[in-house]
Formats: C-alpha cells, structure tokens, sequence
C-alpha cells in the first residue's frame, strides 16, 4: 500500500465515496426494476409499490448527492493538504498532477457536480408537478450519473493508489507560470483583451438573465466559464497572491489568502451549473425557472465582485496596478 | 356538479409475515358535494381505515380514489399534506389536543403552516371557537377541559381551516348523551353550511340526527348496504 492511502484524511475521503458509492448502486438496481415496471396511469397494487418505492429511492438518491456534493471540496482540501507529502508540490497544483489520474478526475468531479444539480432540479420540478410528469428522465439520468460516479469511484482510488511520493512533481509556478515566452492564453488573447471578454461576457449574463433569454443565457454561461478561468488564474490570481509571477489556480484554497479559493471557485461553479441548469430547464421543460436563475445570476455576480475587489483594494492601497 | 369523493375498487391489506389481511375489499363509494354519510358497522369493519384513507393519512393497496378531483392515493407526500391541510377536517374519538397549549392556540396549530398573516391565523380561529361553543374557555389549558369541552375544541380545530371535508371518527364514544346532542346540532349547523361531512360511528344517537343522512353499512372490509336514514 502506498503510504499516501495511510493518510487519514485520504482514508476518510476514500472511504465516503465508496460507501456513497454502495448506497447509489442500491438505489441504481431498484430504479432499473421500477422503470422497466412503472406505468403511472395503473391504480394496480404493483404500480401503487412502485410508487411508494420510487419516493424512497429518490430520497436516498437526494440524499447521497447531497454529501457527494460536500466531498468535492473535501477532496480539494484532501491534495491541498498532501502538498506537504509530495515533494515538489506546494499546493493542490503539483498533487492533482502527481499522476495521470489527476486532471481528469477532477474535471470528471465538476462534470458529476453539473450532474446531480442538474438531477436534483429535474427531481425538485417533478415532485411538484404531481403526477411525475419527468419520472423517466430523471431516473435515465440518475443511470448515466451512475455509471460516471462508478468511473469517478474507480479513478479516485487509481489515483491515490498509483501515488509515487519518491517522484518529484513540478509546482504551480512551473505548470502555470510563463511557458519560455509561449502565450498561455487561448485563441492568442492578451489580458486587456481577456478582461474586456470577461466583462463583456458578464454583462451579456447579465442582460440575457434579466430578460429570460434562454439561449443567450446558456451562450452568455459556456463561454464566460472559460474566460473566467483563464481571467482568475492569469490575472486576478495574481492579485491575491499580491505577485504578478504568481499564476495558480489552486494556492488560494490555501490559508495565507483565507480559504478565499473556495469562495472564488465555489461560486463561479455553483453560479455557472445553475444558471446553465435553469435556462436548459426552461427550454426542454417549460418549467418556471426563475428563481435558480437569479440564484445564479446572484453567484456569478458574487464572483465578478471578489475578482473586482481584489484588484479594486489593491489599488486603493498602493497607487498602482500590478 | 363532479361528485367531492370518488372510490372505485379501493383495496386495503395488512402483511404481516406470510398472512394477508384483507381490511378493506373492493370499496365503491362516491359521496356528493354537501352530502353527510354514516358509515357504520361493527368493530373492525374497517371503518377507521376507509376514513384514514380518504383524509390522505393512508394509502390504499390498489384502486382508485378522487377526492376534490385529484388522485390523492398518487400525490407525493410534500403535496398530500398540502392537501390535507387545505381540504380536510378530521374530529377523533381521542381528541389528540395539545395538553400544555391553550383552547386559542390548539385551534391556530392547523393554520400555521398555510397562514399569510397573524391577523388571519386570529379571525380564523375566533371564527372557529364561535362555531363550535368553545370561544367562552378561549384561554383555558387543554388539560383542565372536560370530555365534552376537549371534542369542542377538536371540532373548532378542524373548522379552522375552513375545509370541504369533515371526517368524524367515533366522535360520540367519549360523550354523556346531553354533549353527544350538543355534537349533533353543531354538526347540523356544518350540513347547512354545505360541508361534506363523513361519520364512522355505532352510535344510535345518530338516527336522531335533525337532518338527512345516507348511512353506509360496512361488514368485513365490504360495503355491504347503502341506504338513507329516511327510508
Ligand atoms: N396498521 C394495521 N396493521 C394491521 N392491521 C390493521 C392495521 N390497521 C387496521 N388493521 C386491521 O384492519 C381491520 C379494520 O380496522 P379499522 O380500525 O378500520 O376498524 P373499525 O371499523 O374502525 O373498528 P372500530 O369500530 O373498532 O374502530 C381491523 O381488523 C384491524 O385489526
Ligand atoms: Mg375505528
């Protein structure tokens, strides 16, 4: 065994997302059996258990997404800590990258993220409309979902598995830092132009929430995702770690900067799923999804405002920009 | 106008190991609108769990039942408490009171969950103690109510929702006769405002009943008999 599967935060992690694990594939194998069965317009005892099953299983579903969505920054917070075991590594950067199972993983986590939201909102619209008008849906994606927690499962215990401590790894600065004068940004922006598309994309968010334009909301959402990415790890980054060398997504989950990644990550995400579930909701639904698409739009502006601040305070502090 | 309850081969079983018993069989029963229905029969006829079923508080094994239009037996239970809070009043023979609160507050419990202000919650529930004679003890504890005064108290607590329904169960086993005459008139008054009013009783106080009542005879788990108290 690797001594890194030693560490107890590892073990209780691991542990979590296995019996997750167990609970959901219960609940996978009683689902099968009441879609292959389930025929709402019966009043047949068979139907009416089906019935009452299916309100158990969902609640267990909710339940076990519910906690798999607190185990994601649990397992951030799990790298972030073995920074001091992996040398190299000075924060959840060089951890994520120690082996090949790393990075998919965690895009594999955010893709699962979008998932249960997604779910629980189905879930949520067809309770409420009584008569489970989106039954079928909902369980076919609780089946896909399925099988990518499987995959999830198998590729969390890989990676902590496959953990060579003796292998130094490179740390943030060198994965993100200036690449020998190569443009790290995409499509050849530079940062006055990527700044000007984060805004504008925010502002087209914006305009597009305000007057539930669903498609310019899903476009405004998609994009603006990815601009934000690159906006927070090659400029307002460096804001907080108050160096403009300084080019990482992952040091500011640390405590010198309060956690403050956590906030900064957690609502862009959180505000991006939502609103992308919301306006995705209203076009293959017609559901009345007002309010998550203010809660997102709510988030997202959140994190345009922290990102603002911290260059706004630097300013105000010291006369000049980085 | 639709009929208010409507159940077509409603069954009801209890499992307990490899035995099955059948508490209810087959059941057909539409109740109109305004109509009082006496259902009777004797103990563990399954009078209790046909009320139970129809306020939505059990689910039947099979078969169907509408009440208000809406297939209740089907709701998710976020719904069927709604349901139940909007539409159904329910008086028992235990009168399930909250010992500790005062008549006032046993009777606002049902509104706190569908209120939108404590202005209404006030009316409602002086409203409710006028109709069922209890307003003159607003303040009194539970505990130190007598028999009669405590079902008062019930049926103002059912009342206080307003709702179309009135499901009494036994509501007479606990009273003197004089209060079992004073339940009847109060229940006289509810039939002449249009509620629908269901009642699983042996009593024979109600052949005395001031006002016209089919009664449903139940033997077994099977309406055996349905007939109106004046024939
Ligand atoms: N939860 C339960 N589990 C098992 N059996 C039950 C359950 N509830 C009711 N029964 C049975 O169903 C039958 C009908 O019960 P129910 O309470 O409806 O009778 P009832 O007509 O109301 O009788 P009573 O006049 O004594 O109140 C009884 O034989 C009872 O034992
Ligand atoms: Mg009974």
């Amino acid at each position: 065994m690797t001594p890194v599967l030693l560490n107890t935060q590892v073990l209780v992690y691991l542990l979590s997302e296995s019996v997750l694990w167990v609970l959901l594939a219960i609940a996978f194998g009683v689902s099968v059996h009441i879609l292959w069965r389930w025929d709402f317009g019966s009043t047949s005892e068979e139907q009416y258990a089906l019935e009452r099953r299916a309100y158990l299983v969902m609640t267990i579903i909710l339940a076990a997404f519910v906690l798999k969505f607190l185990l994601l920054p649990f397992f951030v917070f799990t790298i972030d800590r073995l920074s001091d075991l992996v040398p190299g590594a000075m924060c959840a950067a060089g951890v994520i990258s120690a082996n090949g199972y790393g990075l998919p993983l965690l895009f594999l986590k955010l893709l699962i993220l979008f998932g249960l939201l997604l779910w629980m909102a189905i879930n949520h619209y067809d309770l409420e409309a009584k008569t489970y008008p989106w039954f079928r849906l909902k369980m076919g994606l609780f089946a896909f979902l399925f099988v990518l927690v499987s995959i999830e499962l198998w590729m969390d215990w890989a990676y902590f598995f496959h953990f060579d401590l003796s292998r130094p790894v490179s740390c943030c600065s060198a994965l993100f830092g200036q690449l020998e004068g190569a443009n790290p940004l995409p499509f050849g922006l530079d940062i006055p132009k990527l700044l000007l598309l984060f805004y504008l994309l925010y502002l087209l968010i914006v305009v597009a929430a305000l007057a539930h334009q669903s498609w310019l909301e899903l476009a405004g959402y998609g994009l603006f995702v990815f601009v934000a990415y690159y906006a927070v790890v090659y400029f307002f980054g460096t804001y907080v770690y108050e160096l403009p060398t300084h080019k990482c997504p992952f040091c500011m989950m640390q405590r010198p900067y309060h956690y403050v990644g956590y906030l900064i990550w957690g609502s862009l995400f959180g505000g991006v799923f939502l609103g992308l579930i919301a306006a995705l909701l209203r076009l293959g639904l017609g559901v009345d999804t007002r309010r998550m698409e203010r809660i997102g739009l709510g988030l997202v502006s959140l994190f345009v405002l922290v990102c603002t601040l911290y260059v706004g305070v630097y300013y105000l502090r010291n006369g000049v920009l980085l | 106008m639709n009929p208010i309850i409507e159940i077509r081969n409603l069954n009801r079983h209890f499992d307990s190991g490899e035995e099955r018993f059948h508490a209810l069989k087959e059941i057909d029963l539409t109740v109109e609108r305004g109509e009082c229905v006496i259902l009777r029969g004797i103990s563990g006829s399954g009078k209790t769990t046909l009320l139970s079923i129809i306020a939505g508080l059990d689910h039947p094994s099979s078969g169907e039942i509408r009440v208000e239009g809406e297939a209740i037996a089907k709701l998710p239970d976020r719904h069927l408490s709604r349901f139940r809070g909007r539409h159904i009043g329910m008086i028992f023979q235990h009168y399930n009171l909250m010992e500790e609160l005062s008549v006032r507050e046993n009777v606002a419990v049902p509104l706190i969950p569908m209120a939108q202000n404590m202005r209404q919650v006030t009316r409602r529930v002086e409203e409710a103690m006028e109709r069922a004679n209890i307003a003159h003890k607003a303040d009194q504890k539970a505990a130190r109510l007598s028999g009669g005064e405590k079902q008062r108290v019930a049926i103002a607590r059912a009342l206080a929702t307003d709702p179309e329904i009135i499901l009494c169960d036994e509501p007479t086993a606990n009273l003197d006769r004089a209060n079992a005459r004073r339940f009847l008139e109060i229940l006289s008054r509810l039939h002449e405002m249009g509620k629908t009013i269901l009642i699983a009783t042996h009593d024979p106080i109600f052949e005395e009943l001031p006002f016209e009542a089919r009664v449903v005879e139940m033997e077994n788990g099977a309406i055996v008999d349905g007939r109106s108290s004046e024939e």
